[in-house]
């Protein structure tokens, strides 16, 4: 994709993918061909934003889900302190009492 | 927190689980307005009113309190019901930015991230509330803790009979 040379002459092929299937396309060397570079570098430079954004979202998201995390995990800890402390152990999904008591 | 000596203090939980809806809700403020946004063309002016959006959020967290009885609940019931708010706010977070005016505007690799996430959330709210109403479901006869005045909790050494939770558990 870009310029190319042929022939001592540049030209300009955009690829495109329709249904998976690679297309070339050639744009010639006039103004369709800068159009279609100025096309093409503004379609490259969102895609970079949009990742930018995407990594920028997952690492507050990923911030959030630690300390929610750890939020989580003292709550767990404090019932099940006081539940076994109780005779009570955790398991399948819900308490019950010890088999020996 | 000192998992060998828990401290079932409802009222510092409160303010944790404050902390983290605060920071939850914060990161709309930290979104681009959808103007702002590469995708989307012709530009499209959308009204995306973050602030009272977030106003809605407590509002809503304030109803979800009183509906899941938090005032008439015991110290291990607030500590989950605070779980309980803080996922559903995480989880409305990412519905709102799964749903809202920006989804239109945004990348087929974005709207896959935040549909994962939305997703996630649900179901750690799924999970907390869950694990809310199976506590529920055992603690009236089958755990009788007494709490002191402080939220904390007096150990007991006896423990019930295996047919209490048997009841328990039928009810």
């Amino acid at each position: 994709m870009g310029w190319e040379n042929v022939k001592g002459r540049r030209y300009f092929y955009e690829i495109t993918y329709t249904n998976g299937k690679r297309t070339r396309k050639c744009w010639g060397s006039g103004p369709e061909a800068h159009q279609a570079e100025a096309r093409v570098n503004l379609a490259r430079a969102q895609r970079r934003i949009a990742k930018a954004r995407l990594e920028d979202a997952k690492a507050r998201d990923r911030h959030i889900d630690n300390l929610v995390a750890n939020f989580n995990e003292d709550v767990q800890s404090i019932l099940t302190n006081h539940f076994n402390r109780a005779g009570l152990y955790y398991t399948r999904g819900e308490w019950r009492a010890a088999r020996n008591q | 927190m000192n998992a060998t000596e828990p401290q079932t203090n409802p009222e510092a939980f409160k303010q944790l689980g404050e902390d983290l809806r605060h920071i939850a809700v914060e990161a709309l403020r930290g979104i681009p307005s959808p103007d702002s946004l590469p995708y989307g063309q012709p530009k499209v002016t959308v009204s995306c009113d973050i602030e009272s959006t977030i106003a809605q959020i407590d509002v809503y967290v304030e109803e979800l309190r009183q509906e899941l009885q938090y005032d008439d609940a015991n110290p291990f019931d607030k500590l989950l019901i605070e779980q309980i708010l803080v996922a559903w706010v995480q989880w409305y977070v990412a519905g709102w930015l799964l749903d809202g005016e920006l989804a239109q505007k945004r990348s087929w690799r974005e709207n896959q991230y935040f549909t994962q996430r939305y997703q996630q959330c649900q179901s750690r709210l799924t999970r907390a509330i869950a694990q809310l109403s199976k506590l529920r479901l055992i603690h009236p006869c089958r755990l009788r803790i007494q709490f002191r005045a402080d939220g904390s909790s007096i150990p007991q050494r006896r423990t019930p009979r295996k047919a209490n939770l048997a009841s328990a558990l039928s009810r």
